[in-house]
């Protein structure tokens, strides 16, 4: 929380609130007047702005699982004061998402068929569902500020119970859908420029969002704590950098061991726009900040860092555009360039999200609030059982019919959720216990 | 029994009567289609040569857009045929990309209260049921439009090819095309000249469908992973605090 001497929506806010509502405007008149009117979409490119904007978006949002996973995985107590404003960010980017698959779909009024008639075997149907339970653990995610600032001492003690089978639970769904995304492409084998089209595509997305959840942690950290005049210390991202030395460089080796296995490398040079972008991507969007998080007088400098995170969120939407787009082949001859009823809605959408983002973060309490998220510990024994029940039963379903099976999937990663909560800290002291009593008594 | 059709494409003229028949039969609205023929120049002077090919949903046996469909709104019929629930649809349009042919069309023209769909050819599903046969395969006056039981379909085309073997291509485009198709091509010029390209004789849904069948077992491994990195990160922090006090 933080000074409220500031007028509400003067200078930037009041542009972001005036591009919101316009935005927000031209987005019902889509709604009512159908895609062929308001957009330029046609039957060469069938996606087009909103699709793309999403494939930036949800990797972006990946820094909210990454600090997750940092935090409370890997027990990195010192990033805990980031937690909070990355994860408020990852829950705005997956709403955004969410609203703009709304006005992309050709039938918005019907979009609750995802969760009645269930195709497991379709990538759509893993990305629909994952975008949407996600968001859903992400509110959950960002209860704590909610309960603590109106003391809501009830919901408090739940989420410290379940704060980390609801993290768990957010990590696997993000995995998923991260990697679900590449997998859409997997059904459009000859559309996509071989440079691009690899029987990785799941993979190669999942990795690079990892790189892109690290360097958005340090790129939300540093606007969130600057918009407030909050100081930060920049030398705590040296970890987070030289995490990101490992991920980048996994994912730039995997990139030329599967050109290579392809026999594609050679395509990397023949001159064309694509291969241009091809090595624009893996150079600036890669191996350059590589090399910049890898050298000390970087990591320990705000702007180094700054630029480094830049240019790898440059890459990814780079990569994601490169695929959706410019290394696509249009179903039919065709060419796409957005419509401004298009524009404005989207610039409307995000405009719309760092507002809010702003909002919150005044009004609850986001930033500087280091004792944030401790967990109970000591439910090992009940999660188990309940990890079991779920994991039984997402199995038995998986057996059945592929509506049923649909279904299973998620109460079978509900069940692996309760599965990492259970594996408590103390239990190893605890068994040792065990047996020492047991000794004693004899 | 499969529902099959065998075009011709060497007797086609182009008189669009399979298009209006298919529009009427199926009260497909204006600006939409479900089937259409299309010209293809080849050749150079002095043999200059315009073949029609009608294009259309090919059902093909393992079809990459029910395997792209999220909401089931596309599926497979006992008789061959893929149809199209127009309630289930929520109109993402994956299926036109996943179609290796593509077929399915988006309703752009329609506003939202117009209720937009997917376009498509469903083999006349509520013709055959009342005991008619396909609508265009009746319509065409020249006989390149022949509907019957793929077998018989399959045999046909070979004893044509086999009565003409100068003039066919020896070939049966959507025999094994993408695992097999119900919809079989003849042709006396080469099937890529007239848009019937090459998409090889693999379904298209096998590689989206390996990669699918990965996800759990991953996603198991990554808990079990988590939960171990979790116990260890956490005991040795305690491990730690032990060694202070």
């Amino acid at each position: 929380m933080v000074a409220k001497s500031e007028p509400l929506f003067s200078g930037i806010r009041g542009f972001l609130l005036a591009l919101t509502l316009v935005g927000l405007v031209v987005a019902v008149i889509r709604l009512i007047a159908g895609l062929g009117a308001t957009t330029n979409l046609n039957s060469g490119y069938p996606w087009g702005i909103w699709v793309f904007f999403d494939l930036f978006l949800i990797p972006f949002s990946a820094g909210a699982f990454t600090i997750s996973a940092v935090v409370h995985i890997f027990n990195q107590k010192q990033y805990k004061p980031l937690l909070r404003p990355v994860v408020l960010a990852g829950l705005l980017g997956y709403s955004l998402t969410l609203w703009f698959l709304l006005l992309d779909l050709g039938r918005p009024d019907l979009f609750y068929n995802v969760f009645i008639y269930l195709n497991p075997r379709s990538f759509m149907f893993e990305v629909a569902w994952c975008l949407s339970l996600y968001t859903g653990v992400l509110v959950l995610e960002f209860l704590p500020a909610y309960a603590e600032k109106y003391n809501r001492k009830g919901l408090q003690r739940g989420l410290t119970t379940f704060g980390i089978v609801i993290l768990s639970a957010g990590i696997l769904l993000s995995t998923m859908h991260q990697s679900s995304l590449g997998g859409l492409f997997l059904l459009m084998p000859g559309r996509i420029h071989p440079l691009w089209s690899s029987d990785l595509l799941a993979l190669f997305f999942l990795v690079s969002s990892v790189a892109g959840g690290l360097s958005m942690i340090i790129l939300i950290s540093a606007w969130a704590f600057r918009a407030f005049k909050h100081h930060l210390d920049y030398r705590m991202f040296s970890g987070i950098a030289r995490a990101s030395v490992w991920v980048l460089g996994f994912y730039f080796i995997m990139k030329i061991v599967d050109l290579m296995g392809r026999h594609t490398f050679g395509r990397v040079f023949e001159g064309s726009i694509q291969s241009v972008l091809f090595l624009i991507e893996m150079t600036i969007g890669i191996l350059l900040p590589l090399i910049m998080f890898a050298s000390q007088g970087v990591r320990e400098s705000k702007s180094g860092l700054i630029w480094a995170a830049i240019f790898v969120s440059f890459g990814l939407a780079l990569n994601r555009t490169n695929i959706a787009f410019y290394g696509f082949d249009p179903i039919r001859v065709a060419t796409y360039s957005p419509y401004w009823m298009e524009w404005i809605a989207t610039l409307g959408g995000v405009a719309g999200a760092i507002l809010i983002f702003y909002l919150i973060a005044r009004y609850f309490p986001i930033l500087l609030v280091p004792e944030a998220e401790e967990f109970a510990e000591a439910r090992g024994a009940s999660f188990t059982a309940v990890a079991i029940t779920l994991l039984a039963i997402g199995i038995i379903l998986e057996g059945t019919n592929p509506l049923w099976s649909g279904y299973g999937v998620w109460i079978f990663v509900a069940g692996l959720s309760f599965l990492i909560a259970s594996l408590e800290i103390g239990a190893g002291k605890k068994m040792m216990k065990g047996l020492q009593n047991a000794k004693n008594n004899n | 029994m499969k529902k099959s059709l065998l075009i011709d494409i060497s007797k086609c003229l182009a008189c669009y009567s399979c298009t209006v028949a298919c529009k009427s039969a199926n009260g497909v609205t204006k600006g939409s289609f479900r089937t259409f023929v299309h010209p293809y120049e080849s050749g150079a002077y002095p043999n200059v040569r315009i073949n029609y090919a009608k294009h259309f949903c090919k059902h093909c046996k393992e079809p990459a857009c029910v395997a792209a469909c999220p909401v089931q709104a596309l599926y497979k019929t006992e008789e061959g045929s893929v149809e199209y629930n127009n309630k289930k649809c929520i109109g993402c349009r994956y299926c036109m990309y996943a179609c290796p042919f593509s077929v399915p069309l988006f309703d752009w023209h329609k506003s939202q209260i117009e209720k937009p769909l997917i376009q498509k050819c469903d083999f006349c599903a509520h013709r055959v049921d009342g005991g008619k046969g396909l609508a265009c395969a009746q319509a065409c006056p020249y006989g390149a439009i022949m509907e019957g039981e793929l077998d018989k379909m399959l045999e046909e085309a070979r004893s044509r090819i086999q009565n003409r073997p100068d003039f066919y291509i020896d070939h049966i485009y959507g025999e094994k095309e993408v695992g097999g198709t119900s919809v079989l091509y003849l042709s006396s010029r080469p099937f890529g000249e007239v848009a019937l390209a090459d998409v090889g004789a693999k379904p298209v849904a096998t590689r989206s469908e390996t990669s699918m069948a990965g996800m759990l077992p991953g996603v198991t491994i990554l808990a079990l992973f988590l939960a171990g990195i979790r116990w260890v990160s956490h005991r040795r922090e305690e491990l730690s605090k032990g060694k202070e006090e």
